[in-house]
């Protein structure tokens, strides 16, 4: 073989053996393998394996969590015409309406009632999830999109994957702020209550919306969340709102988590093609 | 070079006017939900975009005319999460035959829909389900 031509064909030939041997990028990325997650003979994640616990004892909440109130396929439209099953990560029968399990529904202010009944007979055609606006926290465990949770000693980090969200919870049992400049997810602080973090949220906006039927949360709302882990694979989120601005009394959901594992958050940007504000336009 | 050009525009085109329908949310007037239909045809595009992607095809109509199918799907991370891109078993190439499994428009004529499965060629079926289905 000329020498020349040797020279050509082995670079060639050895980036074609590390293009062919190298799997891609992209999958490993998506698929990389949780660490540290225990598993059953098969691979699949134990779900009722203990809780992890922080050094300190107390239980670590860190991982990816999607709703586990998901809609099974069957329910798709839960007699009414909402998310397809299958398009999508489930929704939660609580991100359709948060008073889903409630006698009578959310115990709904008369203007909170009214507004509930013209955004059902308008396809909820103002839904601020539609126009790409941040979820505030209580609608987000029920919404078809993963979240992180990164847990320290004294911080409880929710990351978002929809638009890049965060929140943020303080575990040192801070004061709430007296005049918060109202925002989307609140002021946020907690203290342990045995295995259970008790969080205390004030200081919202006063137009968010907690579920697909437009039912309100309002700047008057103190939000109460106890949150556990009873095992490997689940969380439980027991949210209490007490909004007198919207509501007649206060009102208690309890909302499941299950945790995923072998992949990785990925921003969606909803705002790169949105499209509602000029399609949805109600009855 | 010229055909490629034209070939440019012509999936440039495609792609423009393939924005997705709003479909993360309330979805009632434009879909007719709980039913689900089939078309099969000769893959074109997808937009990857979110919130939500947009698939396209061509669809040979009886009278030998053709049609082009849009149908929204999940979003550019469940796609990629279920394997859907360039490379491997699921990609999908321009002129590949797929059956497509969509829930139809209300009106029971346009040809739209949102995306519930696609059946590849060599007969497999990726349906759009959660990570742990």
């Amino acid at each position: 073989m000329p020498r020349r031509l040797i020279l050509f064909a082995a670079p060639v030939l050895v980036a074609a053996v590390v293009l062919l041997t190298t799997p891609p990028v992209v999958a490993q990325w998506l698929k990389y393998p949780t660490a540290g997650a225990p598993r059953a003979r098969n691979g699949k994640l134990d779900t009722t394996a203990a809780a992890p616990r922080t050094r300190e004892g107390k239980p670590d909440f860190s991982g990816l969590w999607l709703t586990g109130d998901g809609l099974p396929c069957e329910q798709q439209t839960l007699g009414q015409e909402f998310l397809v099953c299958g398009a999508e990560l489930p929704i939660s029968k609580y991100g359709i309406n948060m008073g889903i399990g409630m006698p009578g529904g959310l115990p709904y202010q008369p203007w909170a009632a009214q507004q509930v009944k013209y955004e059902t007979e308008q396809n909820s055609k103002d839904d601020p999830h539609a126009k790409c606006l941040p979820d505030t926290f209580v609608r987000l465990y029920g919404l078809p999109h993963m979240q992180k949770f990164v847990q320290s000693p004294g911080l409880l980090v929710m990351l978002d994957e929809l638009n890049a969200g965060y929140r943020q919870i303080f575990i040192d049992g801070r004061p709430l702020p007296i005049d918060p400049q109202p925002s989307w997810q609140g002021y946020s602080s907690a203290r342990w209550e045995g295995a259970t973090l008790v969080v205390d949220s004030i200081g919202f906006r006063d137009d968010l919306w907690l579920d697909i039927v437009g039912s309100p949360l309002t700047g008057a709302a103190k939000v109460r969340e106890r949150i556990r882990r009873p095992d490997y694979g689940h969380l439980e989120i027991e949210v209490t709102v007490d909004d007198p601005k919207a509501y007649t009394k206060p009102w208690t959901v309890t909302m499941k988590q299950v945790l995923v594992v072998d992949t990785e958050l990925v921003d969606e940007i909803c705002l790169e093609n949105e499209k509602s504000t000029q399609r949805m336009l109600g009855k | 070079m010229t055909k490629w050009t034209v070939g440019c525009v012509v999936l440039c085109a495609c792609l423009v006017a393939g924005a997705s329908l709003h479909a993360h949310h309330s979805l009632a007037g434009a879909y007719a939900l709980g039913k689900e239909a089939k078309v099969t045809g000769a893959f074109t595009a997808f937009r990857l975009v979110n919130p939500h992607s947009s698939l396209k095809l061509e669809v040979k109509n009886q009278d030998g005319t053709v049609t082009e199918w849009a149908i929204t799907g999940g979003s550019v991370t469940s796609l990629a999460r279920l394997g859907i891109g360039k490379d491997g078993p699921n990609a999908l190439h321009v002129g590949d035959e797929i059956t497509v499994t969509y829930v139809p428009a209300a009106d029971g004529k346009s040809p739209i829909g949102l995306l519930v499965a696609i059946t590849y060629g060599d007969g497999h079926t990726v349906r759009f389900r959660s990570p742990d289905e």
